[in-house]
């Protein structure tokens, strides 16, 4: 009789819906805390910063 | 709105009835950006002052710092430490409990200290990466917005007011300060430096740093005006519905990093923030 060799375990893949969830959050709320600036349709270099830090670390 | 408004001889006669910072936190401040300080001289100057030198061993054995055992006198820490960070320590622990804000106002004091601690960590990040004093950016990140919550303490019922009426427009603090008071946090913020006889350099910064403009130079001002559009952009306040202030496009051309290094600080900040928190107990 084979017994199988048990497998290491691996930290579980997110789930690919539950990520873009997340992501989405993330978005709205960055979104929130420049509203001002962008309602006034100014250049935010530090809202695009911070959505690339936020969202990759998200991945 | 029946608008309470403000003129400077209000504020300032407001202030005089603040507490006085203590004697060593001024002693301190007067000491930044100057190299004569020894550890004797903080360890002597403490002395004078048990309640402070107890908080301030207290946050000198928080985890932030991993002492390996517990350390138990302002010398020990000195020694360890190192006097500069022992110097920034007791400096946030003399301001932080110098204000106490009626609760009626409806002033949120956890995310004020969380907002302002972040802007430190911001401003100290920012220093380390543009060549600057770090010390001296942690303490006027520390401080950049003392103005709102002096304001609370001398003016409690006018700045429910402020509170209110930023609520109901959704408007920044400062616009909701003008409105309401017809003056804002950083002009009381450099009028409450100057009472306190800090230098000149931070009193500018405190005062100007709404309105950073390059006749300042890429200097102090520009600096905690990053730090706290960053603190503000990383959520570090915890509150729902911070606003992120605007910063003029030559400031940002002039002294933001670039982008790899932005992203590398933000996980720093990130980092360090929870443990600054912990040990200031906010």
């Amino acid at each position: 009789m084979q017994i199988d060799e048990p497998h290491p375990q691996q930290p579980a893949a997110p789930d690919p819906q539950e990520l873009d969830a997340r992501r989405e959050r993330v978005r709205q709320e960055l979104e929130h805390r420049f509203r001002h600036r962008l309602r006034n349709h100014q250049l935010c270099p530090l809202l695009h910063l911070l959505m690339r830090y936020k969202l990759e670390s998200e991945k | 709105m029946s608008s309470p408004r403000l003129n400077r001889e209000q504020v300032l006669a407001g202030l005089k009835d603040l507490p006085p910072l203590p004697a060593v936190v001024q002693e301190l401040m007067a000491s930044l950006g100057k190299d004569d300080l020894s550890a004797d001289t903080i360890a002597f100057k403490l002395s004078r002052d048990p309640g402070l030198s107890a908080k301030t061993l207290r946050m000198a054995n928080s985890s932030f710092y991993g002492m390996s055992r517990q350390v138990g006198s302002v010398q020990e820490a000195l020694a360890i430490l190192g006097l500069r960070t022992v110097r920034t320590l007791v400096m946030a622990v003399g301001v932080r409990g110098n204000f106490e804000v009626p609760p009626a106002v409806g002033f949120d004091l956890d995310h004020f200290w969380r907002h302002a601690i972040g802007t430190a960590l911001c401003a100290q990040t920012l220093a380390q990466e543009t060549r600057m004093d770090g010390d001296i950016a942690f303490t006027v990140g520390l401080l950049h917005d003392i103005g709102r919550i002096s304001m609370a303490c001398a003016f409690p019922d006018d700045y429910a007011h402020v509170l209110a009426h930023q609520r109901e427009h959704d408007i920044a603090p400062i616009d909701a300060e003008r409105a309401v008071l017809g003056i804002d946090h950083a002009v009381v913020g450099g009028l409450l430096a100057e009472k306190w006889q800090f230098s000149p350099l931070i009193a500018e910064a405190i005062t100007c740093h709404h309105a950073p403009a390059m006749h300042h130079g890429p200097g102090l001002v520009g600096l905690v005006h990053l730090a706290d559009a960053f603190s503000h952009a990383l959520g570090l306040s915890g509150e729902a519905d911070e606003v992120v202030p605007s910063t003029p496009p030559d400031i940002w051309q002039a002294m933001a990093p670039n982008a790899d290094t932005c992203l590398r600080m933000f996980a720093q900040i990130e980092t360090q923030f929870e443990g600054v928190c912990q040990a200031l107990q906010v």
